[in-house]
């Protein structure tokens, strides 16, 4: 799911509205890559966790002033960094020489030296499912395949995918439903054993 | 589960899905949060659909499986924390350089400085007024006044001024009585009118004091106002 500034803006709303299961997909959506960002400045899993948690809470309590001026996913990562950096100093710990990109920020995790999740076995583990997901992919059909990379991999709207490919919004809908269906189908028992 | 079940089941999942890309109608959205709240398994296939689009963008995550989002949400529940109201301030999300020991001591100088410029500002504009109002006026106040000296005909103000005995005398109101005024005369209106003058000098000296007590600096200004608007 792509971060545009609009893609969240209707859950975004909706918790300000007062419906706190909005903000319970907000995290499910980007907690695996707030973790990602939170274990390049902590090491220890544990405390990556909580700081992590800790950072979707403040974000919470500081969504009024959340203006959409950026994707809602940038300005998490900003209050993630600094939950990040308080918590190093709280602990009497340095603080990185310099701050991670929020480009970059999806690709620290291989610099990183997180004791428990960089684990060989983790590390086949994520390998795996990652190259299932390809591997299915591949075997879509075609329009199926064209329809969920150009959503999540060049972050076109339904609207643009559905010019691109000519038909209707409705089709293009159920085109990437169906391509996640087919992956979900594949992954779904390698997850089970984690 | 029969086949409508199942259809349902379709279409709900066809939501989330939608609902994930933020391209779901407000019904289509309120229906998958309700389903979210009261069902696992949808929650864990959002997760699932996640973690497909991490991959697709070459972004997977090595906490793939690791779901936060229960201990977050109890937390927000038990917290009992509304967005509308946030308990963190900008300062607690802002960088640490700002918390140095040298961030506060340059924020508290800029501060006090900020205070000084203030006050000196308010200072000034209530002395511009008073002597821009009397400026304009044309008018000296009434203490920086030379003594009156008696060259023309006096006519003392007939209220407040019979206590001096002389406030029923018109000092040459007519070319007539002006003939009949003797030195003496003029030499003793004289000084009435100064020992008149001075008193009034006083009572508004004093009703200022009283209005100063009352209204701060702010009566600095009537008490302008009213000599001026006295002498016009």
């Amino acid at each position: 799911m792509v971060d545009s500034p609009e893609s969240d803006q209707q859950l975004v709303d909706r918790v300000k509205q007062g419906d706190k299961r909005a903000y319970d997909v907000l995290v499910i959506k980007y907690q695996h890559r707030i973790l990602g960002l939170v274990g390049g400045y902590i090491s220890d899993f544990q405390e990556v966790q909580d700081v992590t948690q800790e950072a979707f809470i403040k974000a919470f309590r500081a969504l009024d002033k959340f203006r959409g001026d950026s994707s809602f996913y940038t300005w998490l990562y900003r209050i993630a960094v600094n939950t990040a950096k308080n918590h190093l100093v709280s602990k009497g710990r340095r603080l990185p020489e310099s701050d991670i990109d929020v480009h970059d920020a999806d690709f620290l995790e291989t610099a990183t030296t997180l004791r428990v999740v960089d684990t060989p076995e983790r590390n086949l583990y994520c390998d795996e499912i990652e190259q299932v997901i390809h591997d299915v992919i591949q075997r879509l059909p075609d329009e199926l395949r064209t329809a969920v990379m150009l959503r999540e991999f060049d972050g076109l709207s339904y609207e643009e995918i559905a010019d691109v490919m000519d038909c209707p919004v409705g089709t293009v809908r159920s085109r990437i439903f169906r391509a996640r269906e087919a992956i979900d189908r594949e992954i779904r028992p390698l997850l089970g054993r984690s | 589960m029969s086949e409508k079940g199942s259809s349902a089941r379709e279409r709900l999942k066809e939501s989330l899905s939608v609902s994930l890309d933020g391209q779901a109608s407000e019904l289509e959205l309120r229906r998958v949060l309700d389903g979210i709240s009261t069902d696992d398994s949808l929650r864990a296939l959002a997760g699932r659909y996640q973690l497909i689009g991490d991959a697709v963008r070459g972004k997977s995550s090595k906490f793939a499986g690791v779901d936060i989002s229960g201990g977050v949400m109890a937390a927000i529940e038990q917290d009992g924390a509304a967005p509308v109201k946030p308990a963190v301030t900008s300062a607690e999300v802002t960088d640490h350089a700002e918390d140095s020991p040298k961030g506060n001591f340059a924020q508290r100088l800029w501060t006090s400085l900020g205070k000084v410029a203030v006050a000196a500002s308010i200072a000034a504009a209530i002395i511009i007024g008073v002597r821009t109002i009397n400026l304009t006026q044309d008018v000296p106040l009434l203490a920086e006044q030379e003594p009156t000296v008696l060259t023309q005909p006096v006519q003392l103000a007939q209220s407040g001024l019979n206590d001096y005995g002389a406030a029923s005398i018109l000092a040459g109101n007519s070319p007539e009585s002006r003939d009949n005024i003797s030195p003496e005369q003029l030499a003793h209106a004289q000084k009435l009118a100064n020992k008149a003058t001075r008193e009034r000098f006083r009572a508004y000296a004093l009703q200022h004091a009283e209005l100063s007590a009352v209204g701060g600096a702010q009566s600095i200004l009537s008490f302008a106002r009213l000599t001026s608007f006295d002498n016009q």
